[in-house]
């Protein structure tokens, strides 16, 4: 157990000797690299709420609702997280290129664009959400709602006042983990929109163009934004551990 | 007793900290030399090739040099400036390296210690415009294969997305931009470079090599610049530019060193005839494979694969050290001149 734990971490020692004070403090200070970093946030930030607008529905009516083709619609979700990134972007290009039908109805410049951005992050970061949100509706014991349906509650009323807050950690969790898939994403990005460049795509390309010491400035930023993540997951997690005792 | 037990834990930590992870790495570097060793360095030939020869490498030569030698071709195709980086930086270290120009291998060559100390140039290629049939502009630019319109007149509309590669990373990026300019001369137009690609690193234009096809078969480009040789590899629609731009013509050396490009690293790039050049570099790991492999290149087959796909086989040029030349290449060099 610990060896995985040590492996996980030893790159980030590994990495300390790679960096050059001066020469960090010169490429944080390069546009390209600040603007990378401010466009993968929003566009992150804009993907998990699309995600969240449709996955968490979907994740209530997954864990809630018997229906025949529950199963299937289960493996249609997982898909975007078994599938490798570069071949989610290949196919979505096939929707949204411009050769496709909807690219030849609609003059909206799909690809190579922010929106083209937006699309492949939500598209690849959607079970991080769903997932976790179904799992936190699922262990919510039915009995809650009888209680609130005998109290008189309409569904949608239960759903609001008893699923949503009880379920709102294993949501947040959800969320933190789809913005931060959403941040990392490169390949399904680069196929569909290679530019503009998100911090990935940046550190991808400083990486080919002058090595690993050229693209340091681009990793330091994602670990802080990653670590900025980890403490919001471990302040959730303690909020958890206080109201459930889990 | 609960400080004794955490102090204990500390201690068992830290010490894990320390000795795990050099047990780890003695024991798998032991391990993964002992498999090398055993089962696969005298098989694998690694050869990285520029991006331009992906398909070249894959669909044509892996399977006639395995058959011939009964070697296994590990191939991986980058841009060769990348390539190049990647050996300079110890990511990488193929047997072989078949570059594009012969700058990224000089770079190995001039660097301290050499990591190589001679190359072999034994092709040229020639600079095309390739496009998509599917592309609204498809009329003009067939028109323009045909010489019925100027090409640079298509390529040069506002609404037509022409694509590329970098030239910080890739010989053929710097080459469209060297061939840009010189369509700037020979037509006494200077604004063509400008209409067509911008800047020289103009962002929306750049993509890297291993996805610039895909970009261009899904609409994305309308254009691209190519090499004939993966245009006829990849069937793909294609203009021919003058011999006075195309950077193939012998003739027009002289005209093509007017202009150069000047790499981010301070090195500067004269226009100059398209080579593609091989290497063995100093790190490889099976240098009977690798021999094996280049010899494959200068021979009759090897040629009449380059030849059928549109690279042209030329006298092979040797540069560099001599002396470090293995002797089965050396006479295959002097053979052929």
């Amino acid at each position: 157990m610990l060896i995985l734990v040590l492996y996980i971490i030893y790159p980030f020692f590994g990495f300390l000797f790679v960096i050059e004070p001066a020469n960090l403090i010169e490429s944080l200070k390069r546009t390209e690299i600040q603007d990378s970093v401010i466009l993968s946030l929003t566009t992150a930030t804009i993907s998990t709420i699309l995600v969240s607008i449709f996955g968490i529905p979907l994740a209530f009516v997954l864990a809630r609702f018997q229906f025949k083709a529950k199963f299937l619609i289960r493996m249609i979700v997982i898909l975007p997280l078994v599938l490798p990134p570069l071949a989610s972007g290949t196919m979505l290009l096939g929707v949204f290129g411009p050769y496709s039908l909807l690219g030849k109805i609609v003059t909206v410049d799909f690809t190579q664009s922010v929106i083209g951005v937006v699309i492949a992050q939500t598209y690849v970061a959607s079970p991080f959400l769903i997932l976790p949100t179904q799992a936190a509706f699922e262990s919510i014991p039915e009995r809650y709602e009888i209680v609130a349906r005998t109290l008189g509650k309409k569904k949608w009323q239960v759903f609001f006042s008893v699923y949503l807050p009880l379920a709102k950690i294993g949501i947040l969790v959800g969320l933190l983990m789809a913005w931060i898939r959403s941040i990392g994403e490169l390949g399904a990005t680069m196929m569909m929109a290679y530019n503009p460049h998100t911090v990935s795509i940046q550190i991808f390309e400083d990486n080919a163009i002058g090595g690993i010491r050229n693209s340091v400035a681009g990793i330091i930023l994602v670990i802080i934004i990653a670590l900025v993540a980890l403490t919001v997951f471990v302040l959730i997690r303690r909020q958890q551990i206080l109201k459930l005792g889990w | 007793m609960f400080i004794n037990i955490t102090r204990f834990y500390s201690k068992t930590i830290l010490l894990s900290a320390i000795f795990l992870p050099i047990i780890f790495f003695i024991f798998f570097s032991f391990s993964i030399k002992e498999l090398n060793a055993t089962n696969t360095i005298d098989k694998d030939v690694s050869v990285m090739y520029a991006g331009s020869l992906v398909n070249i490498f894959e669909n044509e030569i892996k399977s006639v040099f395995q058959n011939l030698t009964g070697y296994n071709f590990i191939g991986e195709g980058k841009g060769s400036v990348q390539i190049s980086n990647m050996i300079l930086d110890g990511f990488r270290k193929p047997d072989v390296f078949v570059s594009a120009d012969t700058t990224p291998i000089e770079r190995l060559i001039n660097h301290t210690p050499p990591l190589a100390n001679w190359l072999v140039k034994f092709g040229s290629a020639e600079l095309v415009i390739a496009y998509n049939p599917q592309s609204s502009f498809a009329s003009d630019l067939v028109k323009a294969s045909n010489g019925e319109i100027l090409w640079y007149q298509v390529l040069g509309k506002e609404e037509l997305k022409f694509g590329r590669t970098d030239p910080e990373l890739d010989p053929k990026g710097y080459y469209t931009v060297i061939a840009a300019k010189l369509a700037n001369i020979y037509y006494n137009d200077s604004t063509i470079k400008d209409k067509i690609l911008g800047e020289d690193r103009n962002k929306e234009q750049i993509f890297p090599e291993e996805i610039l096809k895909s970009i261009l078969d899904s609409g994305q480009i309308d254009a691209t610049a190519a090499y004939k040789h993966e245009v006829i590899a990849k069937g793909l629609p294609y203009i021919t530019l003058p011999d006075q731009i195309n950077l193939s013509e012998p003739n027009y050396t002289n005209f093509y060193n007017k202009i150069s490009y000047k790499l981010g690293t301070g090195e500067t790039i004269s226009g100059n005839l398209i080579f593609f050049s091989f290497t063995i570099p100093n790190t490889v790991e099976n240098i009977e494979g690798a021999v094996s492999f280049v010899k494959f290149l200068l021979s009759e087959n090897g040629k009449k694969i380059l030849e059928q796909v549109g690279l042209s086989p030329i006298k092979p040029i040797l540069q560099g050290d001599i002396h470090q030349l293995k002797p089965e290449i050396l006479s295959l060099v002097q053979e052929h001149n």
